[in-house]
């Protein structure tokens, strides 16, 4: 389990905004963390999808994708805010996100 | 851009008009119309009515298909004459007919023809029966194979875009419950495709023999030249998506668009092969930008473009 700081914290939230920048073509400065993925900027599952490996390659995270799934099935994630919220989390507890959140 | 290998791909049929298919191409409008005029002529005088917002046809299954057909094509000539020719071509599932017109193996009427007529062979043999389509993202193929053993007769797994990214055909109840079950068992997106046939898959075996007796009468021709410009014929050859083959006799390309009804195909592994050819860039030669969603989970040094990207 990674310990989560004020620099992987702003690491990960530069990563997440520069991402839906690129690929959904706005702005940078249109988004702030209410902003809702799917209604506002036309982002999809695959963006999310693309995002997870980015992180599981920059902190050579130790998590199934599966795992990632069923912690989405009972937090949905539909802002940038709690994308950034979740994707701390993964980083945090890796394959124990699960367990942890009994 | 010319200086790169492209290769041109051509979708199979498009769910939702996000935005006007003309926009970001100047002159394209022309083309369309141009098409859907001898589209409208030829087969359904209802095509030339079409219009992305008011009449787009998406709630029935064959205008849909031959649209796309259309859009695609229509695109192809738009890209041939400002001089951007692939090296290769492919056609994403029932793509297979744009991208025939495109190498010149048939003519666009042909092409109308074979969409019609794979149409109705499915029709006849799944009327009555209840089939569906899905899309699973975010297991891996052996997590998904192993839920399909185990829980579901009817369900076969009839592409793979990426190696996250499913796609399933087969009776609409178990195509509902395995979706369902794929979502709690850690999948992070699925959805239903709105067709009513389960596509590339063994429940439509019968109607592959039926469509290939229906164009035993078209002529297939060797895929080099543009029927439109054959004073300087030019090479674009075709990739199976079944055995990623270059698909380069006439007998070849027959034997493609008869299996291609009732096999799985893999779009994924297309994608490698095209990249071991050399290809670095990707157009999507059609209306939707799917292919290019799911191209961003491909290793390596390409690029995918829309239509508007691709004149830039």
């Amino acid at each position: 389990m990674a310990q989560i700081n004020d620099v992987i914290k702003k690491e990960v939230k530069e990563t997440v905004y520069n991402f839906f920048a690129e690929e959904c073509e706005v702005d940078i400065a249109s988004l702030n963390d209410n902003t809702n993925i799917i209604k506002d900027i036309d982002g999809d599952s695959l963006m999310f999808l693309e995002l997870i490996e980015i992180f599981k390659k920059k902190y050579n995270l130790d998590i199934e994708l599966k795992t990632i799934g069923k912690y989405a099935l009972k937090h949905p994630v539909e802002t940038i805010g709690q994308l950034i919220d979740m994707q701390i989390r993964i980083i945090e507890l890796e394959n124990k996100l699960l367990e942890m959140d009994k | 851009m010319q200086e790169k290998k492209i290769a041109f791909i051509f979708p199979a049929f498009v769910s939702d008009y996000r935005e006007d298919p003309t926009e970001g191409l100047p002159g394209f409008s022309d083309y369309l119309h141009s098409f859907l005029q001898k589209a409208s002529q030829a087969e359904d005088p209802r095509l030339i009515r079409f219009h992305y917002i008011n009449h787009n046809f998406l709630d029935q299954e064959l205008m849909t298909q031959y649209i796309s057909y259309i859009l695609n094509c229509a695109l192809s000539e738009y890209f041939h004459h400002r001089k951007i020719i692939p090296q290769y071509c492919a056609g994403y599932s029932m793509g297979i007919y744009s991208a025939l017109y495109h190498a010149g193996s048939i003519s666009f009427e042909e092409g109308l023809v074979m969409i019609r007529e794979a149409y109705r062979a499915i029709e006849k043999i799944t009327k009555g029966n209840q089939y569906g389509m899905g899309i699973v993202i975010g297991l891996g193929r052996g997590d998904l194979e192993e839920m399909i053993r185990k829980n579901f007769t009817s369900v076969e797994i009839t592409n793979q875009n990426s190696i996250y990214s499913f796609v399933i055909s087969g009776n609409y109840t178990e195509i509902a419950g395995l979706l369902e079950m794929v979502r709690n068992e850690g999948a992070l997106h699925t959805r239903e495709l709105k067709v009513t046939v389960p596509y590339h898959s063994s429940y439509i075996a019968e109607a592959a023999a039926d469509f290939g007796k229906a164009i035993s009468g078209i002529p297939i021709r060797m895929p080099s030249a543009y029927p439109w410009d054959l004073q300087s014929p030019t090479s674009s050859g075709i990739i199976s998506l079944i055995t990623q083959e270059i698909l380069d006799t006439p007998g070849a390309l027959r034997k493609e668009v008869t299996q291609n009804i009732h096999t799985p195909l893999n779009w994924f592994k297309t994608q490698l092969r095209l990249q071991e050819l050399g290809v670095t860039v990707f157009l999507e030669c059609g209306p939707d930008s799917g292919l290019i969603k799911n191209a961003r989970f491909i290793e390596g040094k390409f690029e995918f473009l829309s239509p508007a990207q691709a004149l830039k």
